[in-house]
């Protein structure tokens, strides 16, 4: 339990850090930009630019600019003002997209790990069938095909195609599933790959035979002896696969047109609106270093050699 | 070589076993026609190189050899009035671990690290006995301090990590025994260990088979713990059974040539050890290893596999593959010749 | 003192010599060893097989008699479903080709140019010959009926252009996988897309591959404090969103006026782009190879390599890292398709590639575009996207394959 607080906080403590790293290099990026984020509009009445300055503190030295924006985040957690959305804070883009990208996300991934470890599981205990072939060829398929291809397909397919899903939209689990299943298939491809070949590396460990040959039976042995440690790949991969899922989203919410904080960041992007990029960079980082730090806690107590430290 | 109708204390009749894997480099015959009894209450010993065999035998008996690549070519197991060879899988489970269990020589990996002593401990007694969890726990403690593990209640919340390679070893034997099996294989139980472990757990061994009378099966390569623990001897080359034997016959007068040079092999063996000085002045003449390799199994050439290496070989080993015959009251071998007399055996017939 | 040192250095020398000869022979055998299971692996083998060729047809695409990637036909030949129609290379009429053909402008271009170098060569006056040339030069630049079919051609390229006009005329494969909404020959666009594509996920991988292998192998090899240190740093990095850092950099880069700053120092966009991909990938293989290096550094002929006294870095880099060259080629397989899968992405954001340079990214982006429910210009999404998911299957085989054939422990496995 000790253990598990210190290592929590020394985690707590380098995710500061790397955020106050990334906050850095953003704002020092950000003001490198020649001339004022707003430089490359029309010229606006000298007034409205005063009172745009003195909203985005641009009439400060950027030391001033860079504590005060600094504070602002830490105290008030206040990532200021969006450059291209008027009247927005970047607070309120992120209240707005985070349970959209969350919810698709986390739909993602559950699928993706359940039909991965599935079909991993089944291609590993009937290795060399036709089943076990087809599984894999499908693996590698959703890793070779890029999801934005995927995604334009299955609704051509599935929404103009079939009408078993609706167009747009976001709110019900229908209108979810398909954005959900195309985010998440690559991701599952990948883990039924990382399954398999775990499955069959424990396959050959002397501790199975030993399981074998108390007379447990076949199912027993896969589930119980088999199939934990090789899970232990899964589960780190689980990292990756989250910032991989957050990076697929960019391109889901772009097709399926879905609210999220993915559409967001594109727009950030491409409009250069660097607050809001900025924000959106935070945040993901943050979510990045829970996910990876729930986990290492999970591998650890998966296999009990293991140390957090 | 046919086996008489197995004698009431034969527990364990394997007849004529052939077991093959298909690799990339052809067929590979690892046991090629093995034949042995097991009575009820003895330590046999199964001696020979690596690859000789010795250990796909055994786990061709637990039905544990990984098929594909290996084969079950032909053969027969009699347990019980029963050929394990041919069981279905389900009732093999019911006497593999219940009726025959086996340890195996890596403890470091042969115990799931993922896995609590006590889960791995219960999980046998609660499927074979159907024991209810508070009784498989108990158990697993009784188990534990028969073989020795001190704290036993403590230590069943440990993982395999957390012990030494001996307790480790300790805990594989206990896991084993608690069904209270009637035979258990040891595939060289030592191996892996320092000596002074070595000692330990042979002598645990042979403890337990003194108190419950299982009869043990002793894989290994060191004829140290052949003469250790064993009743019988059995000698396998290039898998086949090339000498069977009781030990002290095997020990004063080997019979087949391989045998004589696993024994000359040895820096110095039980007898001499009284002897401090013989084997000091005989070592220089007792070390010699046999020259040459084993054959290659994707490629067994016909006669004597032996041959090659064989210092008494004789045209006739060309040719035929010897049998194994009824030597001595309780000896077989396998060899053309008899080397004692120096001149090639006439046929005889095992009975 | 010298002499002593001389001494030293000599047998120090001949140790190195006879450790690397030791070392040799182990390499060869594990090496031929591999080589024989890879061959008698049928899909991986295939799988080389199509990743040569390809390697080849894209190299060799200025050699083959296709159709120009770039010339736009808005009139007569958007979205042409694939098709057998005979194309003459230069009859678009905008073109204003001499009779409709390369070949005749290409003379008439030659003609005037000549004309032109007769003129310069008259010219006494230095002045007049310097506004000469530079007029020749112009035309070249722009009127060259290369320029106006092909996209900034380097050197190798023009000329394999060349011989392709020899060699063809002015003959060009039909479209067979269509056109796009602008009229461009898919065929020749996808093959001009390899190019790019390929590049990319080669350059990147290289990139990531020199940073990872060097962090990885210094890290694992000294070990102890630094390697603890070198490695919490990749575990942090992990942790941060890279893509998302990518984009953002990639944006700001994207700024003209950043880009003008770049462009100054002879830096453009996709030098950037390798870069900052390669830069991404290499922590994954820096854990690989820091690994393996770990378990190498207790065996023998690196203890051996230190008792002659050689330096660490010598060691790492003559004795390690080619002993780990194994697992950097299996996991080089392995992340070229991902580096190419993150620039179709990139593209697909319109944040990659950018026209007039084509990418297969960035003709799927294209083609998604063009799939809308009302009319199906399948063949804009089909053929990109096969020629881009063969690819990374080749590779994803060829890297399991190679994987297998390199770790016997995996023979008879799956």
């Amino acid at each position: 339990m000790r253990d598990l607080l210190s290592y929590l906080l020394t985690r707590a403590g380098w995710m500061l850090l790397t955020l106050w790293a990334v906050y850095t290099v953003s704002f020092v990026l950000m003001r490198s930009v020649p001339g004022n984020p707003f430089s490359s509009e029309r010229s606006c009445p000298p007034a409205i630019e005063r009172q745009l300055k003195a909203r985005y503190n641009l009439d400060a030295p950027p030391i001033e600019q860079y504590f005060d924006y600094l504070v602002g985040i830490v105290t008030r957690g206040d990532l200021g003002w969006s450059i291209r959305l008027e009247d927005y804070s970047v607070n309120q883009v992120l209240a707005e997209g985070f349970p959209v990208s969350a919810s698709l996300a986390i739909f993602a991934l559950v699928f993706a790990i359940t039909l991965g470890v599935s079909a991993g599981v089944i291609s590993a205990v009937y290795r060399g069938t036709k089943a076990d072939f087809a599984m894999m060829t499908a693996a590698v398929m959703g890793i070779a095909i890029p999801n934005f291809v995927l995604a334009s397909v299955a609704i051509l397919l599935f929404v103009f195609g079939l009408h078993w899903f609706p167009a747009g939209g976001w709110g019900t689990l229908r209108q979810v599933t398909l954005p959900a299943l195309c985010l998440g298939a690559p991701v599952a491809a990948y883990i039924a790959r990382l399954t398999r070949a775990g499955m069959l590396e424990v396959l050959t460990r002397d501790h199975v035979r030993t399981a074998f040959a108390k007379g447990l039976p076949k199912r027993t042995v896969i589930l119980r002896h088999v199939l934990p440690g090789a899970l232990l790949p899964v589960v780190s991969y689980l990292g990756p696969a989250t910032a991989s899922v957050l990076t697929g989203s960019l391109v889901l919410e772009k097709i399926f047109g879905l609210p999220g904080m993915g559409s967001h960041f594109i727009f950030a992007a491409t409009q250069r609106d660097y607050t809001l990029a900025m924000g959106m960079v935070l945040t993901y980082t943050v979510l990045l270093f829970v996910m990876n730090t729930l986990v290492d806690v999970s591998y650890a107590i998966i296999d009990p050699r293991v140390k957090l430290k | 070589m046919s086996l008489p109708q197995p004698q009431s204390d034969v527990l364990l009749g394997v007849e004529d076993l052939r077991v093959s894997f298909r690799t990339d480099d052809g067929l590979v015959q690892a046991v090629r026609g093995v034949s042995f009894d097991l009575r009820r209450g003895e330590t046999l010993g199964i001696v020979g190189e690596s690859g000789s065999g010795k250990s796909v035998t055994n786990l061709a008996l637990m039905g544990l050899i990984p098929k594909p690549p290996g084969v079950i070519e032909g053969g027969h197991a009699w347990y019980e009035g029963d050929d394990l060879l041919a069981m279905s899988d389900s009732r093999l489970q019911k006497i593999r671990g219940r009726k025959i269990s086996m340890i195996f020589q890596d403890p470091m990996t042969a115990l799931n690290p993922l896995m609590t002593v006590e889960q791995q401990l219960i999980e046998m007694t609660r499927l074979h006995l159907s024991l209810n969890k508070t009784d498989a726990r108990r158990r697993a403690i009784e188990m534990l301090e028969l073989v020795g593990i001190s704290g036993a209640e403590k230590r069943l919340r440990d993982y395999p990590h957390q012990f030494s390679g001996g307790m480790r070893q300790r805990v594989m034997i206990a896991m084993a025994l608690s069904c209270e099996p009637d035979v258990l294989i040891a595939d060289e139980p030592t191996t892996a260990l320092d000596v002074t472990i070595q000692a330990q757990i042979l002598e645990l061994l042979r403890d337990i088979q003194q108190r419950r009378g299982t009869s043990i099966i002793m894989i290994t390569h060191d004829l140290g713990v052949v003469a250790g623990v064993c009743d019988r001897v059995m000698v396998m080359y290039a898998g086949r059974v090339v000498e069977n034997s009781d030990v002290e016959g095997l020990f004063a007068l080997p019979e087949h040539p391989y045998t004589i040079g696993l024994l000359n092999s040895l820096p110095r063996s039980d007898e001499t050890r009284a002897d401090e000085t013989r084997a000091d002045e005989s070592n220089a003449t007792r070390l010699n290893a046999i020259p040459g390799q084993p054959p290659d199994m994707t490629d067994v050439p016909s006669g004597c596999s032996f041959r090659a290496r064989c210092d008494f070989a004789i045209d006739r080993c060309e040719r035929d593959d010897p049998v194994l015959v009824q030597i001595g009251e309780s000896r077989q071998s396998a060899c053309w010749m008899d080397v004692k007399a120096g001149k090639p055996r006439v046929s005889e017939v095992a009975s | 003192m010298t002499s002593v040192n001389q001494r030293t250095t000599q047998s120090r020398d001949e140790l190195e010599r006879l450790l690397d000869e030791a070392k040799e022979i182990r390499g060869v055998s594990l090496w031929q060893d591999a080589w024989k299971r890879l061959k008698r692996n049928r899909v991986a083998m295939i799988s080389l097989y199509v990743l040569v060729s390809l390697a080849l047809m894209a190299f060799l695409t200025p050699l083959i008699p296709l159709q120009s990637p770039i010339d736009k036909d808005l009139n007569n030949r958007r979205f042409l479903p694939p098709n057998l129609e005979t194309v003459v290379l230069g009859n678009r009429e905008g073109l204003k080709f001499t009779d409709g053909r390369l070949t005749a402008e290409l003379a008439k271009f030659r003609e005037e140019t000549l004309q032109l170098e007769a003129e310069l060569d008259a010219t006494v006056d230095p002045v007049m010959a310097d506004k000469l040339r530079e007029d020749l030069k112009q035309r070249v630049l722009v009127e060259h009926p290369f320029n106006q079919l092909w996209n900034k051609l380097d050197g190798v390229s023009w000329w394999l252009c060349q011989r392709r006009v020899d060699l063809f005329g002015d003959y060009a494969i039909p479209s067979l996988m269509g056109t796009d909404k602008l009229g461009r020959d898919l065929l020749s666009r996808v093959f001009w897309g390899a190019r790019v594509s390929l590049i990319v996920g080669l350059v990147a991988t290289l990139v990531s591959l020199v940073i990872g292998v060097s962090y990885g192998a210094i890290a694992g090899y000294f070990g102890g404090r630094i390697d603890s240190v070198m490695m919490r740093l990749v575990d942090i990095l992990y942790s941060v969103p890279f893509i998302f850092v990518v984009i953002f950099l990639v944006t700001f880069l994207g700024e003209d006026a950043v880009k003008a700053w770049l462009e100054s120092y002879g830096i453009d966009q996709i030098t950037i782009f390798y870069i900052v991909i390669g830069a991404i990938y290499w922590l994954t293989m820096s854990r690989v190879v820091r690994g393996q290096v770990l378990s190498l550094r207790q065996e023998q002929f690196i203890e051996a390599a230190h008792t002659i006294g050689a330096s660490p870095m010598r060691i790492v880099f003559r004795h390690l890292v080619p002993n780990v060259l194994g697992i950097v080629i299996v996991y080089l397989t392995l992340t070229i398709p991902s580096v190419m899968l993150f620039e179709a992405f990139l593209s697909f954001l319109g944040l990659g590639v950018a026209p007039p340079d084509v990418s297969w990214g960035l003709l799927l982006n294209d083609g998604v575009e063009a799939l809308s429910s009302v009319k199906l210009f399948w063949w804009m999404v089909l053929f990109p996207g096969a020629a881009l998911a063969s690819t990374l299957f080749a590779l994803n085989f060829l890297g399991d394959g190679l994987r297998d054939a390199l770790d016997p422990r995996m023979k008879n496995r799956g």
